[in-house]
Parts: C-alpha cells; structure tokens; sequence
C-alpha cells in the first residue's frame, strides 16, 4: 500500500488508458452508425450508383415490360407472404423450429383483416358443447392481449365470442415477431412467384418502394388471402366472388345500440302474437343510422358492412366500392346522431383494408366438401378444426387442403386454401385463418429439415408438432 | 272352455300392463309403438274412425277390442287397461272404500255419446279423456323442458288417482268413456230388440258397471248437444285459427286439431329435437295440452318424421319424409329492426347457413345501403332452423309465424 507511483509512472498509465479508450471508441462510433443507419444527413443527397432502369415500352399500341434481371433482397428457408392472422401464425410458428423465416407484409402493420379489416370478432372459437377448439399459437395471442389493458373482451364466455382492439392486436403481432428473429418486410406487395424449371416455386417478387426485388426461399406459404403467388406460380384455383364491405370504429358513443332498450322491453318469442310482427318482404322500416357493436376500447363501436357482391381482384371495381361505403359511413353516422346516446358520435377509423371475403380458392390435393363440413368427417391428416357455425358443428380441416394439386414448395395458408365456396365461407374467418396458418408454418419448416416437398410431409410428425405447440387436433 | 271364460287376471294385466310401458317407454320397440298403446282404447279407436282421419293396425286392434267388448262386458277394463289396474291398486290404499257416488248416474255415458257424435262433426268433443291418452300423456314429463308442462302432463293421471284414492272406482265405474264406450258395445248385443231397455237399465248401486241411461231422451239430446257443440268448437277454432300457435308437421286443419288431438303426448316424446311443446293456454282453453312448436335452441330436422308417425288420433297426419318437409309449418320472417346484420352488430349470415332448404338469401340494397337476410317464402317451410340459431337473444330477429298471419 505503500508505494507511490511516480510521475513518470502516472503518465504512462494515462497515455495507455487514452489510447485504449480511443482505440475501443472507434467500432462503438462504428456501432452506433450501423444501428442508425437511417441518421443520415438532412437535405441533398449524394448520387448513388449507377442502376439500369427497363421502364415498360409502349410498341405498336402494347405496353411491354422489358426483360430484367431482379435484385434478389433476400435468401430465406420459409418465406411467407402476407403478415394476416394465417401469415403471422405461419411465420411464427416455423420460427419456433428454428429455420429462417422472412415474413412479407402488403400494408404497415401486422394482423391483415384481423386488425386493418376491423374485423374484431374472434369467430367461431368454441365447438357445440362451448369447448375452445381453435388453441395453438391464436392461443397465445388472446394471452397476450388479455394482459393489455383495453386489449380484448368476452373471454372464455362461450357461445360468446371475443371481441379484439385493432391497435391492441396489431402491437402484439409486432411484439411477437419482433421476438421471434424472423425478418419482416412491411409495405411490401407479393406480385409474382419464382419458379424453376421443374414447376417448383424459389421464392417470390415484391413490389415496394425499394422497387421490384426478388426474395429466394425453400418453401413458401402463401398466406396472401387472394391466393396471389400460387396464381402467378400457375396453379389452378377456382373464381370466387363475394360480399365486400368496408368496416368502421365509431367513438363517443354512450350506449351499444339505441335498440337494445327496445330488445330489452320486447317480450319472450310468440307470446305477443299480436306485436312485433314484421313487414312482408324486404323492409322499409326506418333505417335511422347504426352505431354496431362494443370494441374493448370504451365508448367505441365497431360497425359491421356486408357490402355487396363483388370481385376482390378488380382494382375499378374495388374503387369505386370503397369510394361508395365511405360516402355510405358518413350518411350512417348523420343519421345516427340523430339517436339518444350517439348525439356526440363520430367515425374513428374506417377500416385501412375493406372486407374482401373470398376470392380464389386453391385446387388443393384435397378440397374440403360441404358435405364434409357437415357430418364432421374425420381425417387422418387433420391439422386443426374450425368452431361450430350455426347448424354446422366444428370440423376438422385436413393438412391436403393446404398443398396445391401440381404446384411444388408451396402451401396455402388462410382464406385462399383448397375447399369448396361454402366450407371456405368458415375457414376465411380469423380464428380459423390461424390453423391453417400455424400448421403451413410448421409444415414449410418441415420441408426445409426433411429437404423433402410440402406433399411429402411426414404428417403425423407435423400433428406431434403442432400438439406441442399448443393445438387442438381433436 | 271355463279356463278361457276366466283366464287369470292379475297375471294378464300385470302383462299388459308392462307392454302399454314397453311401448311407451323409454325407447319404444318401433317408431309407431306409442301409437298402438292409445288406438287400443275401443273410444279413441271408434271416434276417430268416426272422425275419419286415422286408420292403421293400431285402429284395428282397437276395432278387435271393441268387439271382444261386445261378448264380453267390460273385458277391456278387466283384462288390458294399464290405468284400470292402477287404479284398483291405488283404491286398496284409498281413504274411502264406500261407493258414496253408488247412485250417480254415469257420466261416461254422456261423455262418449258426445265425442262420438262430435267425431262426426269433425271434432271429437272429449276425446282427451281417454283414459290410455292420460297414461301416455304422464311419459311426457321425462320429455317436458319446464315445470308447467310437465305438470300439466302428468295431471290427467295423477287426477285420476287422486280420484282412486278419494273415492275408490268412481272413475272407473261412472266416468270413463272408454268403459262406457264398452257398456255401450256390450249393449249392442241384445240389439235390436232391447236398445230402449239398456239405456233405461239404471244402475242401483249393485252392479258396479251399468249404463246408467235413463231415457232415450236424454241420449239423443247428448248426441244432438256433440253435433252441435262439435260444429261451434271448429268455427271457434277457425276464427281463432289465425292466432293459433304453430303446430308439429302434418297438423290437420286447425278448426279440428284442438279436438281431434287426444293430448296423448306422443309427439312431444318422438321429437328429437324436443321442439314440440304442450300448449299452456296461447290457443285458449280449447287448445290445453295440444302440441305446440317453438324453437327454441332446436329445429324441426329434414331427416326426420317422427312425430308423424306416432299420433294416435289422425290429428297429426302421417307424412314420410318428403310429405313432411313439404308440409309447411309456419312461415319464417324478419323483423330487420333486430337483425344483426341489418344493424351492423356484426357480420352474421347465420340464418343463411341454418336453412336445410336454402330459403334464405342475403339482400344488399343499394338505395339504403344495408343488407338483410330475405326468405323465399316457396321455399321455406317454417322448420325454424333460422329462428332456434338466430343469435339476437330472448326475441330472434327471425321468427316463423303461423301462414297467413304475417
């Protein structure tokens, strides 16, 4: 303790301890500009290099594209394209065997209809008897979002179903895949698919403010809802046309719904024989205005819109729609003003995506019946169920249904896989979405470890792994 | 020859006593066995003959009892009816074992002169006091889905035997129509020649069983009072046919139903669905305990007739399977005010995927901007799938109504 150190001695620590310090500054500097490469200058940038363009060529009254070769962004195992309630439960369930997973997202946010449709009702969840039969990775997000506040209503009080927070679900989704170490691309659309030479599909071809660049994979789920990749790729599907409609969250509003009062005075069915009974023919009573359903959020209703019939791959078409439920939710929230409790109402959000309901159906190695759907036939290579819908009561939804008749390395996920319109008419919807979703995830990440093709699937591995992951095979 | 004169009798009503349960509970032995245990009453059996709307095995059976009844007297009650034997039993443990009623007259009498005649008319009067329609109707309770109508059908029995118990063999022996119905067959026997002297024969206390008819006159004013009350109850029936509640597939017409319906309960016990309910007063008092629809939780199902198949009386008709779903039982129509769709609660098709028949469909309306479930009236046949899954609560926003109502 008792020696001293000398002048001599001090200086020469402290040179070493400066040029350490120094030398260590240097990668964090290195670090810091890396994990905020965007910090860029303000202002005028420098040229970049170089890049050919190919701008489409109008000859002799065609427009054609010149051939070019794409930047390739990105190589992956299990590329799935669309970030919707089958792409996110896809994606995150193939992360969990560790392969690498690229998820592809048309819009800014995660959660597809689920969360940009508004379409909050959590449906159908529960078989006859009110047993949960939709579990796995959907499971986890409910947990998820019963711990936030505000997050999610109605939990486990079936026949009741839950009722989700657009916002709520959307930050869980990015939690979750934030988590996971899968990479994400955002505001990026699905265009094409890449084939190779034996009909087997590489990977698929994004458009995005990046330009159009390609994304190689082993396997891709297309979890794109119109079935957009393995129509590009070639396999055959079915045209569907359905009702579109253009969802709504209304705030400010004080009670559910100025009829429920009426509901409320109305007595039991037929023991007021004289009272209630309703026009012949379609109605023409007042139709004063709708203020829908309760969200978890207070004092905001979600309003449902059926829409009318139309075609959810024809871009006029869907414009001039959703320029006209725009106008029609505006017409609504005037009239509904008008009822004691919404006085002070008005729009919070119109739905960023409208309701497209169906629109290809895949030509799968299986296609789901009706008749299927209805006696609750048993399948060998079950992957999931759907909850009961009315008279029909929960069925299982075979792993054929997800794998194209022709196409290789690619299976379906959500509302495009193979089934007949009005089995699809159960599967499209969000609890259901997630079980074809989970299920192609873990199968895309079988392929990737067995180097084996999605029609190859050892299946009874793939029902052990999705029991592990929490779903419900019956 | 004396052995088959006096066959054993407790062993024999013991036997049939088991078979009317066997056939009635819990599982019948076939689809229509439930309707034999009623068809068997030589009263139901005749006046809905005379009523002209059931025939089959059961009615003939009914028609060979009948005219064992005729050689001899009282055989039915002796040997075959499950209530009589009950009934006796009940009256060993009763309070009073003197017959204070010794010198009433009979009602049963009066009571089948006027159903029979009423069966003419087409509306047998009293036909729901057949005693094997009161012992079917008591199997009901296992069916009954609340209190009130489970009480109400096991309340023709247990009346029964709170009478056994009171007041001994008065039901037996003055009240009921299907013993007087065999005092009238035995009757016939000395035909032609002493028709008066039988309805004179005034029972004095010593024979248990008589025809306690005093005059002739009396017997044709009862006949003339079933004619026409007959006809006044089926024009009641008619005016108040548009207020009806619904009723079970291959109803006959409402003006006769009340009537013809012999409240055995049969139906309410064949349903699957257990969507047939007895009426607890919506059609008046005419209607009591005749089968009455609601949906509630259930539908009538397309692959099924049962309750068709199993009505004793005619009352509800015998259909197979593509006579029933073309029967219609009501209408289904929406109230738009409570549709969930109609208002945007949520995005609900269910109706639409309930219909076995494919008769509702979705409507978008451009002009009001909405879309509302629509019937097809063509194909709807009132089975009320829509109306047991519409999910707007107590009040459905689809309901079906009785045709012609709406």
């Amino acid at each position: 303790m008792a020696k001293r150190i000398s002048r001599r001695e001090l200086m020469q620590s402290v040179a070493t301890g400066g040029l350490v310090l120094a030398g260590s500054m240097t990668p964090l500097e290195s670090l810091m500009a890396s994990q905020l490469r965007p910090m860029a200058k303000r202002g005028p940038q420098p040229p970049g290099p170089a890049v050919a363009r190919y701008p489409a060529v109008l000859a002799d009254g065609k427009v054609v594209q010149p051939q070019r070769e794409l930047e390739v962004l990105h190589k992956t195992e299990v590329l799935v394209v669309g970030g919707g309630p089958a792409g996110t439960a896809a994606a995150l369930a193939a992360r969990c065997l560790d392969v690498d997973v690229t998820l592809v997202e048309r819009y800014g946010y995660l959660g597809g209809l689920a969360t940009g449709g508004l379409v909050l009702a959590i449906f159908p969840l529960y078989d006859r008897d009110n047993r949960q039969v939709i579990r796995g990775i959907g499971e986890e997000m409910m947990q998820r979002l019963d711990v936030l506040k505000y997050g999610i209503i109605e939990r486990n009080r079936a026949p009741v179903y839950p009722t989700v927070d657009a916002e709520a679900f959307k930050y869980v989704l990015a939690e979750m895949v934030l988590e996971s170490g899968m990479d994400a691309y955002l505001d990026c659309w699905g265009v094409d698919a890449i084939i190779d030479s034996n009909y087997a599909v590489k990977g698929a071809v994004f458009e995005s403010k990046s330009g159009r660049q390609a994304i190689l994979a082993d396997v891709v789920v297309d979890a794109s809802g119109d079935g957009d990749i393995y129509a590009a790729a070639g396999a055959a599907f079915e045209k569907i046309k359905d009702n579109i409609g253009l969802v709504s969250r209304l705030g400010n509003v004080s009670v559910q719904d100025v009829l429920d009062e009426h509901l409320k005075n109305a007595t039991g069915p037929r023991d007021d024989m004289d009272s209630g009974m309703p026009a012949r023919g379609m109605p023409v009573t007042a139709f004063e205005g709708h203020v829908g359903s309760p969200t978890p959020a207070p004092g905001i209703n979600w309003l449902n819109m059926k829409g009318p019939v139309g075609d959810g791959l024809d871009v006029a078409e869907l414009s001039r729609m959703e320029l006209l439920h725009r106008r029609a939710l505006w017409k609504n929230l005037e009239k509904a003003r008008r009822k004691p409790g919404a006085e002070q109402a008005f729009i919070a959000e119109t739905a960023p995506q409208m309701g497209v309901r169906l629109t290809r159906l895949l030509d799968g190695a299986k296609k789901l019946t009706e008749k299927e759907m209805k006696t609750g036939v048993k399948f060998k290579d079950a992957i999931g169920y759907s909850g009961a819908y009315a008279n029909a009561p929960e069925f299982q939804i075979p792993y054929g249904c997800l794998v194209p008749a022709k196409l290789d390395n690619l299976l379906a996920a959500g509302r495009c896989v193979s089934a007949e319109f009005l089995v699809a008419d159960t599967l499209r919807l969000i609890p259901v979405c997630w079980v074809t979703g989970q299920a192609a995830g873990i199968a895309a990440a079988l392929c990737v470890k067995d180097q084996c093709k999605p029609r190859q699937v050892n299946v009874p591995r793939l029902q052990d792994l999705l029991l592990k992951q929490g779903a419900f095979l019956g | 020859m004396m052995h088959w004169r006096h066959p054993p009798r407790l062993p024999v009503r013991l036997a049939c006593f088991v078979l009317a349960i066997l056939l009635l509970w819990p599982v019948p032995l076939w689809i229509s066995a439930s309707t034999i245990a009623v068809q068997a009453s030589p009263f139901v059996a005749i006046c809905t003959l005379l009523a002209g709307w059931a025939f089959g095995a059961g009615i003939i059976l009914g028609l060979v009892l009948s005219a064992i009844a005729i050689v001899r007297k009282r055989w039915f009650c002796r040997y075959i009816c499950p209530v009589g034997l009950l009934l006796d039993g009940f009256s060993r443990i009763g309070l009073r074992k003197n017959a204070w009623w010794g010198k009433c007259p009979s009602i049963g009498g009066y009571i089948v002169l006027l159903t029979a005649a009423g069966s003419i008319a087409g509306y047998p009067l009293l036909l729901w006091m057949d005693p094997l329609a009161f012992f079917s109707s008591a199997f009901t309770i296992r069916t009954a889905t609340d209190i009130l109508s489970g009480f109400l059908s096991t309340a023709g029995l247990t009346f029964l035997l709170l009478i056994a118990i009171t007041s001994g063999d008065l039901w037996c022996a003055r009240i009921c129509p299907l013993g007087a119905t065999q005092d009238f067959l035995s009757g016939a026997r000395s035909l032609p020649g002493s028709f008066k002297d039988i309805l004179k024969s005034k029972s004095h206390g010593k024979a248990r069983y008589g025809i306690a008819f005093s005059t002739t006159r009396r017997a044709f004013l009862a006949v003339a009072a079933g004619v026409g009350l007959g006809f006044l109850a089926k024009r009641n029936g008619r005016a108040r046919a548009d207020r009806a509640p619904l009723r079970p597939p291959g109803a006959i017409e409402e003006d006769e139903f009340a009537g013809l319906c012999v409240r055995c309960g049969n139906c309410m016990r064949a349903c699957p669905s257990k969507i047939i309910r007895p009426d607890t007063g919506q059609a008046g008092i005419a209607g009591l305990l005749a089968p009455t629809v609601r949906y509630e939780g259930e539908y009538c199902l397309e692959d099924c007739n049962a309750c068709t198949q199993v009505c004793p009386s005619g009352a509800l008709q015998n259909l197979n399977l593509r006579q029933k779903n073309e029967y219609v039982i009501g209408e289904a129509q929406l109230d738009p005010s409570l549709c969930f769709l109609v208002r945007g609660v949520r995005d609900c098709d269910i109706c639409v995927r309930s219909c076995p028949f494919d008769a509702v469909q979705i409507y978008w309306d451009e002009d009001l901007y909405v879309a509302c479930p629509v019937v097809d009236q063509l194909k709807c046949n009132g089975c009320g799938a829509c109306e047991a899954y519409c999910p707007t609560g107590d009040v459905k926003a689809i309901r079906v109504w009785k045709s012609g109502t709406v």
